[in-house]
């Protein structure tokens, strides 16, 4: 059994190698923002940030994520609450994530819908502004067919379409397609809830390192040259925390998770430690009065 | 008959003379021997014999006994090592107390040794003589202490020997527990694919006898535990065991294996030399007895995914905690196996850096039908079978800078491999790089020529370098010896048959059972010729490679060996513990003035004991009779029996009577340098005649007033002798002690202005007859170099210093009481 750790600008590698069997971890690092989630979930604190470093032009970079190949287990929950999905794993080489894979851990639902005959003709505002290259949008000639058949449903003749693409594993739910977008073409929810605020009092003169990291750009600067945040586009994955040189300007946090169906004591832990206990309380209350609900209403069924 | 009362009576010894053919009767004048024996004091019978242990030489003994109402009785002859059991067996059965007989060795220790030297020799012998007529003038009768037996043993370890043990000690109808500190039973010989020399599939043979054990009403298997701590001595041991936990209750689980079907978490699986995975609950192979899963608790999440599936059965707590039980044996075998050496410390061999270099042991795994690759031999970097394979022997053993034993059975597992590669892929092309090879017992040659036979070729050479190319082969440099040549080999795969190593954790298990270990890491055996089952502690023994590195066949004979060891003490209701031990005088104990415990420092077996301000009081049946105690209780308030401070000094008084400065006072202990000084006799190592003997159980039991004394009568030299340090001393640490107080004693002497060569401290070893010999011939130099006029005026210096010390205990003559 041989362990290995390969390290270069674009990712992270991990392995763990069996005669029969080949695990592999590997962090895409230009997908990689240093929320440092992934740290949060671990169940065996296999992941360590490297402190945050300043770059050439003076800005914040993104704290730098490193895994102790000698500790993963390679089942996935770090890849599984990833807001970006930076961490991919590979059995045999072929992707997933065990942990999902068996049931014992949810998946992020990235729920990101864009109904393209909707769309203003020529309008790419969604791809321009998204931070995360979730969406690419391109324009394609209409046949005559399909011409006829929107002037039949009422709508806005034109001579192209636009056919829009969606990676969703890439969209970390900040909203800012469906804020720029002119029409209602776009349906976006957050999967991670929460709350971000600054203390002025403590925030430092002159210090933007949360703005610098912020994957969304939901950090900006004011005309008072302090920190303004933009709740709505706010993902809370925390990545300004870790640059934070004040722990106590910056009052992030998450209080709940919209993920796919699981039961699983590793999923309660991790939502306790995404979230708070009161977190982990409130949504196996939500599930108890789901199931409560459908125990009376096959109850009322069987009358 | 009833045993002769010595105390109240006046003293009639009785000494036997014996020639011994011409052993003794040829060197020394006998005739002078019997005189002189006639004129000592309290002597009322002397008799020479040809050959006193045969019986009519024994009969004399037990005739003269009743004719002459004898209450002491002294034979000269030879080592007691050989026949004091005879003869205290002898006048027992004439109605005296075995205690009351002393044997005069002047065959070992004179007649064999002086061989040239007639007239010293003899005047020697009667030196010897008075020496043991001393100490019998004051021996005391004594009683075997009887204790109850507890008739159920306990077997740590369940390997194949440990396995062995258990079922014959079982089907004798003794209740055996067998303790392992793994998760299953079955040690290495489960992990292996076949045996030498038969290619008997080995779980085939092994996996029946599991499940034997697992079923034998007489056993209980208590798996996953470990040894906290062994209390007691033989017939009485109490062992305290803590169970760890598994995460599973062992009696709901039924091995269904449901639970690691839904367990998401894999780890590399230990069991299988980390080439495959196991889950976070499994067991670690498909056989395991018992067959219950074990939550790493390391590894697992805590998904609770096994707890649902388990449901109604209920199997799984994972609030499990540690148990901890106290279970009460009359013996213990000790069959914990060895561990194999893994050469990540050895850069030569590229092992854990070229991915093509495994042990021999991965290579089982592999060509294993059960193992990870399903029974196929492929290399780790590509999958590939190999075209080419190459063993390289002797990997840590035989090296002085390793190990420097032979492991033994890598010579037979590298033709056992090699064959099993060949008969999966005729085309493998095969090679042994070995230095000897090694396959002495039955069926070994034919297997090594069977090998041979199917085309494995044997080079005899060591590489000294193993490096590796682009394609992960190997490129192997070494000296074919035998043409003569350096040749290079590249192999696409390379197996080191590496050596066996004593378990892990034999330290710990040595020092919770108060037994060695060798030089070698091994459990030390009583007797590595006559008794190689027993620990020097009673009823405690050895079975399998924990005693030393041992094939299959070889481990079974001695679990068997073990069980009828065993047995001998568990079949009875009582056993005999032997009464040399010491007794502690409560009223000088200094633990209950000052809570001193200078003697449950130095007693390795914990005999000492007492609550706190109340005077020590020492187990017999726990004392094993070093003196260790005895010689350092600082209020002198111990004895040993049969070894009483008073005998021993009335020795040295004796042997000093007369031209003192001529002599060596020599005090032995009984395991090692007294056997060595035999083996010097027995080998006719002939040496000068100064040194006189004074026998004790241990070096411990070597007081400093002795040498005090021996000085103050006007000694020569003295000469302390031990065994080895650190790991000989039969009583575990008795030379330590002594070499802590002789250190002290002779730098103080020194200064006060002994030259410090005339008090030797030394280690000899019941093999170092030759060694013995020489330190003899060397001392005997230097004493005479001094000359006789230079020791008396150092002795004459000394004198103030040691008649101080031995005046302020009242052990000067016709001062103060004697003990």
């Amino acid at each position: 059994m041989k362990r290995y750790k390969a390290e270069s600008d674009e990712k992270l590698e991990i392995g763990e190698v069996f005669y029969t069997k080949r695990f592999v971890l590997t962090i895409d690092r230009t997908r990689c923002k240093g929320c440092a989630i992934c740290k949060l979930v671990c169940p065996r604190e296999a992941v360590s940030v490297k402190p945050a470093k300043k770059g050439p032009d003076g800005k914040t970079l993104a704290p730098v994520i490193d895994i102790d190949e000698n500790k993963c287990d390679f089942h996935g929950i770090c890849a599984a609450a990833c807001p970006f999905s930076a961490i991919t794993i590979t059995a045999d080489s072929q992707e997933g994530m065990p942990a999902v894979s068996k049931d014992v851990f949810p998946t992020l639902i990235r729920d990101l819908e864009i109904d393209s005959e909707k769309c203003e003709p020529g309008c790419k505002k969604c791809e321009e502004k998204c931070p995360l290259d979730a969406i690419s949008v391109r324009f394609e000639p209409l046949t005559p067919e399909e011409q006829n058949e929107r002037k039949s449903r009422g709508l806005s003749a034109g001579t192209e379409k636009t056919v829009i693409e969606l990676k969703r594993d890439r969209c970390a739910g900040c909203q800012v397609c469906w804020i720029e977008c002119p029409t209602d073409a776009v349906r976006v929810t957050k999967f991670y809830e929460g709350s971000i605020r600054i203390d002025r009092k403590l925030c430092p003169e002159g210090c933007h390192s949360c703005l610098d990291v912020c994957p969304v750009n939901a950090l900006s600067l004011g005309e008072d040259q302090k920190i303004q945040i933009n709740d709505m586009q706010c993902i809370y994955c925390g990545a300004c925390l870790n640059v934070c040189p004040n722990p106590e300007a910056l009052k992030l946090e998450r209080t709940s998770v919209h993920h796919t169906p699981v039961e699983s004591g590793a999923w309660n832990k991790g939502l306790e430690k995404l979230t708070s206990t009161q977190g982990l309380d409130r949504e196996l209350a939500a599930v108890r009065t789901g199931k409560a609900r459908e125990a009376i209403k096959s109850l009322k069924s069987t009358r | 008959m009833s045993e002769i009362n010595a105390q109240a009576e006046q003293l009639r010894i009785g000494v036997f003379v014996c020639d011994c053919g011409l052993n003794i009767a040829g060197t020394l004048d006998m005739d002078q021997l019997v005189e002189f024996s006639e004129k000592q004091p309290d002597v009322v019978y002397v008799k020479e014999n040809r050959y006193t242990c045969a019986d009519p030489g024994q009969n004399e003994i037990k005739k003269a006994i009743a004719d002459y109402n004898l209450n002491r009785v002294v034979v000269a002859a030879c080592s007691p090592k050989m026949h004091e059991p005879t003869f205290r067996k002898c006048v027992e059965e004439a109605g005296m107390n075995p205690f009351l007989f002393e044997q005069a060795n002047i065959r070992e220790m004179c007649s064999w040794c002086h061989s040239n030297q007639k007239e010293d020799a003899t005047e020697k012998a009667k030196d010897i003589i008075s020496i043991s007529l001393a100490k019998a003038r004051l021996l005391q009768p004594l009683t075997r202490f009887k204790v109850p037996v507890t008739n159920k043993a306990m077997v740590i370890g369940g390997g194949i020997a440990g396995i062995n043990a258990a079922l014959d000690m079982a089907n004798m109808g003794y209740k055996v527990y067998l303790v392992d500190n793994d998760e299953s039973i079955g040690g290495h010989m489960a992990q292996l694919d076949k045996t030498f020399p038969t290619l008997d599939c080995s779980i085939c043979i092994e996996g029946p006898k599991m499940v034997e054990v697992a079923r034998n009403p007489n056993i209980e298997l208590i798996t996953f535990a470990d040894i906290l701590s062994v209390d007691g001595f033989i017939g009485n041991f109490k062992v305290k065991i803590r169970k760890n936990p598994r995460y599973v209750i062992q009696k709901n689980c039924t091995g269904c294996g449901e639970c690691a079907d839904v367990c998401p978490v894999e780890y590399p699986n230990k069991w299988e030399m980390s080439l495959g995975t196991r889950k976070a609950i499994s067991v670690p192979f498909v056989q395991a007895v018992p067959l219950i899963f074990t939550i790493d608790k390391e590894h697992c999440i805590e998904c609770y995914k096994c707890v649902d599936v388990c449901g109604g059965r209920k199997a799984i707590d994972l609030e499990q905690k540690p148990e901890e039980i106290e279970i009460e044996v009359g013996t213990i075998t000790v069959a914990t196996g060895f561990d194999i050496y893994e050469p990540y410390d050895d850069p030569k061999w590229g092992y854990g850096k070229y991915q093509n270099v495994v042990t021999a042991l991965e290579v089982e795994r592999l060509v294993n039908a059960a193992g990870p690759t399903g029974g196929r031999v492929v290399r780790a970097s590509d999958g590939k079978k190999p075209k080419t394979v190459v063993f390289i022997q002797c990997i840590g053993s035989r090296d002085v800078n390793k190990y420097e034993y032979c492991t033994g059975f890598c010579c037979m597992y590298a033709c056992k491999d090699a064959i099993l590669i060949k008969e999966h892929e005729p085309d493998t092309e095969v090679f042994i790089l070995y230095m000897d090879m090694r396959t002495p017992f039955k069926g070994f040659e034919e297997f090594y020529r069977r090998a041979r036979e199917l085309g494995v070729t044997f080079v005899r050479g060591k590489p000294s370098k193993i490096l590796e190319d682009e394609e992960n082969n190997l490129i192997i440099r070494t000296d074919d010896t035998i043409l003569g040549e350096p040749i290079e080999i590249k192999a696409n795969m390379v197996i080191l048959s590496t050596a066996g190593v004593p378990k892990a954790g034999t330290d710990n298990l040595s020092r919770i059972l108060h037994v060695t270990r060798g030089t070698d890491g091994f459990y030390l055996e009583s007797h590595p010729k006559l008794k190689p089952l027993d620990a020097p502690v009673d009823g405690i023994f050895y079975a399998g490679a924990c005693q030393g590195l041992k094939d299959i066949p070889y481990s079974v004979s001695q679990g068997s060996g073990t069980a009828g060891r065993a047995a001998t003490i568990l079949s009875k209701k009582q056993v005999e513990i032997e009464p040399i031990v010491a007794v502690v005088d409560p009223v000088k104990c200094l633990h209950s003035k000052a809570n001193c415990g200078v003697c449950m420092k130095v007693c390795p077996y914990g005999a000492p004991s007492a609550p706190e301000h109340e005077p020590m009081v020492i187990n017999p049946a726990k004392c094993h009779g070093c003196g260790t105690c005895v010689a350092d209780c600082p209020a002198d308030a111990i004895t040993q029996m049969h070894f009483t401070d008073e005998q021993i000094f009335a020795q040295i008084r004796s042997a000093l009577a007369e031209k003192p400065e001529e002599k060596i006072m020599g005090f032995l202990c009984n395991w090692c340098c007294y056997s060595g000084a035999d083996l010097a006799g027995t080998s006719r190592f002939q040496y000068p005649t100064p040194i006189r003997v004074v026998r004790v159980m241990c070096s411990g039991r070597v007081d400093k007033d002795f040498v005090l004394e021996a000085l103050r009568l006007g000694a020569g030299a003295v000469f302390v002798g031990a065994c080895h340090l650190p790991n000989d001393c039969h009583y575990i640490s008795g030379n330590v002690w002594m070499k802590e107080r002789m250190d002290a004693l002779q730098k103080k002497l020194t200064e006060e202005g002994m030259s410090p060569e005339r008090l030797s401290i030394s280690y000899v070893s019941a093999a170092e007859g030759l060694i013995f010999a020489n330190m003899m011939k060397k001392m005997d130099q230097r004493m005479k170099d001094m000359g006789i006029a230079k020791i008396q005026e150092e002795n004459a210096k000394l004198k103030p210093y040691i008649e101080k010390v031995l005046g302020r205990k009242g052990l000067l003559p016709g001062t103060g009481a004697k003990k």
